[in-house]
């Protein structure tokens, strides 16, 4: 297989933006079933072919800049994964297909895969700000009037700043290394001889440029409202694919770039003064602290559920943080497990029919009125925390067979947390004195889309080692490209 | 007196059977045995459901069919923490159970919440692996794990129509899940610190706290709560059981989990009056009255001993039992009304009961019989 067989999917994804553009042009501008079934199957497409991709020898650098090993093959299946659920939610979900919003959705998917196989700082930012446009714009779509203007043009000004600390980056990373390929500055670092403040800015804005991306508290703030006020789908699966991309900044510019792997390969030491793994462990242990405060503190279910899903990705960021092999796996295992789990608070809450701006009010008592629903979100957002039997409860134990005093911040994380659970799951099924939503019937086809996932997710929490195992070390599926043993 | 077998009841059976099946496979020999005592619980709990609680709905189904899957998953884990990990999901779904099932409250204050306990057992149960704690650290978190599965009820029982629950057969898997894996901590995982000072002051506590509880019950004229202080107490026995680390005590303490479940699902204790000659039978049954299932399983635990923590805990739990039987004795019962319907499932727990004691008593006589086949395996 040529090397640019890696670009397949990206390639699919871009023809399917195409179509749909056809579409809109020349189509029937009511033909909204054959516009849906097109991003349909080219996200499905595009997923099986980057599943096709781990047969790839391992370690494929394109000259165009692609990278494509375990951690970007899994964070790529995990996108397109999403991306495939957001997609088949909305039909449930009733929301408006418009054209362009469903083009919009498509480029922040394509954006997004870019930019997690990107091995340049640069082609990796301008991919992220234009992910971040269009997924902005995408959760803009579902908007009308004055609130979709003010969306866009937080979106804008949020994609200005990144421009301008991006720009920053690639400056520093020219005149310090001559180059901004990550590979090639890796390598670079095993010699002494670099300007300990310039390295330590660069990992500064890799670090303020992931988080941000990533989403975690503190640094939320490039959403805005517009979460608030777009379908939940998109809402959702936009949040995931951000988180992802994120991640992917944190560990492919950060953790990767700047650590390299101790005699045995069993874990990571750090290339520059400042050790990037402590710093993203202090980024992760400030949001696996803040995630739950939050969410205890909120009434607003929708900003809380938003804020509680990220849980899953700061407590692998946090295991990950401490560059041992052994966790890496479990930890990349967690992104796998979070798809289904996104899926499943995306699917359910769709089910719930709550209007937006719901509260805790909502709430009390729905499980009475809503079983299945209720009952299924509640797993999920159990899941979410870490709450065994589920994958998460595994990265938390992990975490916690670390000699290290830190790895309390994650029991206190799935503590609080699972206080939130606790707190919802009583509420549910309590007595109610406000006048709780008339019952929402599903079918049984959404019945069984609903209880496949669940029953996925306690599988994958179960029968964990198969998913482990495939990413500890079979193939391109594997994390042992980041601890040199390939 | 025909069998009427429905969708939900028939699904659980075969989650039930081929999760039992599936664990024999995967299992080692003795950890097979323990996936056989789980199967004969659930499987009679839900034989002995005569009123369809645990097929009420697709929910309860399978999130039984969830706590079963993930118990026999936590018995054929090769590690201790696996097996704890795996036995706080099937706590979790205890608490998604009990509050699925049981009616509505006030909802004020967390800690009444059947979460709460789940929340907390997973809490334990997972800090008890950190790397920073001493094995004797890890010891009190597993105990404390298990003292909170086994007081699980304690946490609901004070709330606005806590006792709802009481003697039914969600109560009787928690019970019966409680004891299998506190057994199966205890004769396989339990650390030896276990019986160095101070942490081998467990056995005196255990039974103390079992002489508490039997003693708050007195404050209880409620039938259905003082049952939950009992069977709440009943795990704590099981517990001092496997502490007391004797061969035949433990064998006796399987056989109790299964009777304590099994007792739980029969007694029903909320039908029939004191006209009813065999819904007092069960009732009092229920409470391992003599001529009992359960009482032949106290008398088989309380076997002698020359150990002095063991001599000085039966006699601790002789009164404890003895205490809870003066309460049942002064506590109103209803002398007329509310006669129970008798289905066949409750003649045969009638005939169980009177069977089983006699089995357990030729156990007690033969006890190298009940070794051959434990120490077989399957």
């Amino acid at each position: 297989m040529s090397s640019l067989g890696l670009i397949v999917p990206q390639a699919t994804l871009l023809i399917g933006i195409l179509a749909l553009n056809a579409l809109y042009i020349f189509g029937d501008d009511q033909d909204d079933q054959t516009s849906w079934r097109v991003q349909g199957f080219v996200l499905l497409l595009a997923f099986c072919q980057q599943l096709t991709l781990y047969r790839v020898g391992d370690r494929v650098f394109l000259t165009g800049g692609l990278i494509l090993d375990g951690l970007s093959q899994t964070l790529s299946l995990a996108v397109l994964g999403l991306s495939i659920v957001v997609h088949f939610s909305r039909r449930y979900e009733r929301a408006p297909f418009s054209s362009h919003g469903q083009i919009l959705s498509l480029s922040c998917v394509l954006l997004a895969l870019c930019s997690i196989q990107n091995n340049r700082f640069l082609f990796g930012l301008l991919a992220l700000i234009g992910m971040l446009w269009s997924g902005v714009a995408t959760l803009g779509s579902d908007i009308s009037g004055e609130r979709q203007q003010k969306a866009i043009q937080k979106g804008i000004s949020q994609g200005v700043l990144f421009i301008v600390v991006g720009t920053f980056l690639n400056l520093l990373c020219f005149s310090t290394f001559g180059t901004t390929q990550l590979d090639e500055i890796r390598r670079m670092l095993t010699r002494p001889g670099f300007d300990p403040e310039a390295l330590a800015a660069v990992q500064i804005m890799v670090v303020f440029i992931g988080a941000s991306i990533m989403g975690i508290p503190p640094f939320f703030s490039a959403w805005g409202r517009v979460r608030q006020h777009s379908s939940w789908s998109f809402a959702v699966g936009i949040t995931g694919i951000f988180a992802i991309a994120g991640l992917n900044v944190l560990l492919r510019w950060g953790v990767w770039t700047f650590s390299r792997p101790q005699i045995g390969g069993t874990s990571l030491e750090p290339l520059a003064t400042i050790n990037m793994l402590e710093m993203v462990r202090v980024v992760s242990m400030v949001a696996l602290m803040l995630i739950p405060l939050i969410i205890l503190y909120t009434k607003n279910l929708r900003q809380g559920f938003l804020t509680l899903l990220l849980t899953p990705l700061a407590q692998s960021l946090f295991l990950i943080s401490f560059g041992q092999r052994v966790s890496f796996g479990v930890g990349i295992g967690q992104v796998v497990t979070m798809v289904i789990i996104f899926g499943l608070v995306m699917t359910a809450f769709i089910g719930l029919k709550l209007p937006q701006g719901s509260t805790l009010k909502n709430w009390l008592g729905l499980g009475r009125v809503n079983p299945f629903q209720v009952s299924i979100l509640l797993l999920a957002l159990g899941a979410a925390v870490g709450l065994a039997p589920f994958f998460g409860s595994l990265v938390v134990e992990n975490a916690l067979r670390i000699n290290d005093y830190s790895v309390f911040v994650i029991l206190a994380n799935v503590l609080l947390g699972g206080i939130y659970v606790a707190r919802l799951g009583m509420l549910a099924f309590q007595k109610t004195t406000v006048k709780v939503h008339p019952p929402v019937f599903l079918t049984g086809r959404e019945k069984i889309w609903y209880a496949s996932q669940l029953i996925l997710l306690f599988f994958m929490g179960i029968f964990r080692d198969p998913l482990y195992i495939s990413l500890y070390e079979y193939g391109n599926f594997s994390v042992r490209h980041f601890f040199g043993d390939m | 007196m025909g069998v009427k077998l429905n969708l939900k009841t028939t699904v659980l059976t075969l989650l039930l059977v081929t999760t039992c099946a599936l664990g024999l496979l995967i299992a080692q020999p003795i950890g097979a045995s323990w996936v056989l005592v789980a199967g004969l619980v659930f499987l009679g709990v839900l034989f002995f459901d005569d009123r369809g609680q645990l097929t009420s709905s697709w929910i309860t189904t399978l999130s039984v069919g969830a706590i079963y899957a993930s118990l026999v998953w936590a018995l054929t884990e090769p590690s201790s923490e696996g097996f704890w990990r795996s036995t706080a999901g099937a706590v979790f779904f205890f608490g998604f159970l009990y509050e699925h099932n049981s009616p509505s409250w006030s909802g004020k204050n967390l800690f009444s919440s059947a979460f709460a306990p789940s929340l907390l057992f997973f809490v334990l149960v997972i800090s008890q692996g950190a790397a920073v704690f001493s094995p004797e650290g890890s010891a009190v978190l597993n105990f404390s794990a298990v003292l909170v599965f086994a007081l699980y009820e304690l946490f609901i029982v004070f709330r606005d129509k806590g006792d709802y629950l009481s003697s039914s057969s969600i109560s009787a898997l928690r019970v019966g899940s409680c004891g299998i894996v506190t057994l199966f901590f205890g004769s396989t995982y339990m650390p030896s610190v276990i019986h160095m000072y101070p942490l081998n002051s467990i056995s005196y506590l255990v039974p103390a706290m079992g002489l508490l509880l039997a003693l708050a019950s007195l404050a209880f004229s409620d039938v259905k709560r003082s049952y939950v202080f009992f069977t709440t107490s009943w795990n704590l026995f099981l517990l001092w059981a496997v502490l007391a680390d004797e061969e035949y005590r433990l064998y006796a303490a399987i056989l109790g989990a299964i009777a304590g479940a099994w007792s739980v699902a029969m007694a029903n204790i909320d039908e029939g009056a004191l006209e009813d000659f065999k819904s007092v039978y069960l009732k009092l049954s229920s409470w391992g009255f003599p001529g009992s299932f359960l009482f032949t399983a106290i008398v088989f635990i309380l076997l002698p001993s020359q150990k002095p923590t063991v001599q000085l805990g039966s006699l601790i739990w002789a009164i404890t039992f003895l205490t809870f039987w003066w309460g049942v004795i002064r506590m109103p019962w209803p002398k007329e009304g509310g006669t129970a319907s008798w289905g066949w499932r409750r003649q045969v727990a009638v005939v169980v009961t009177m069977i089983g004691a006699s089995g357990l008593a030729g156990a007690t006589i033969f006890p190298g019989l009940f070794k051959a086949v434990w120490g077989g395996g399957v």
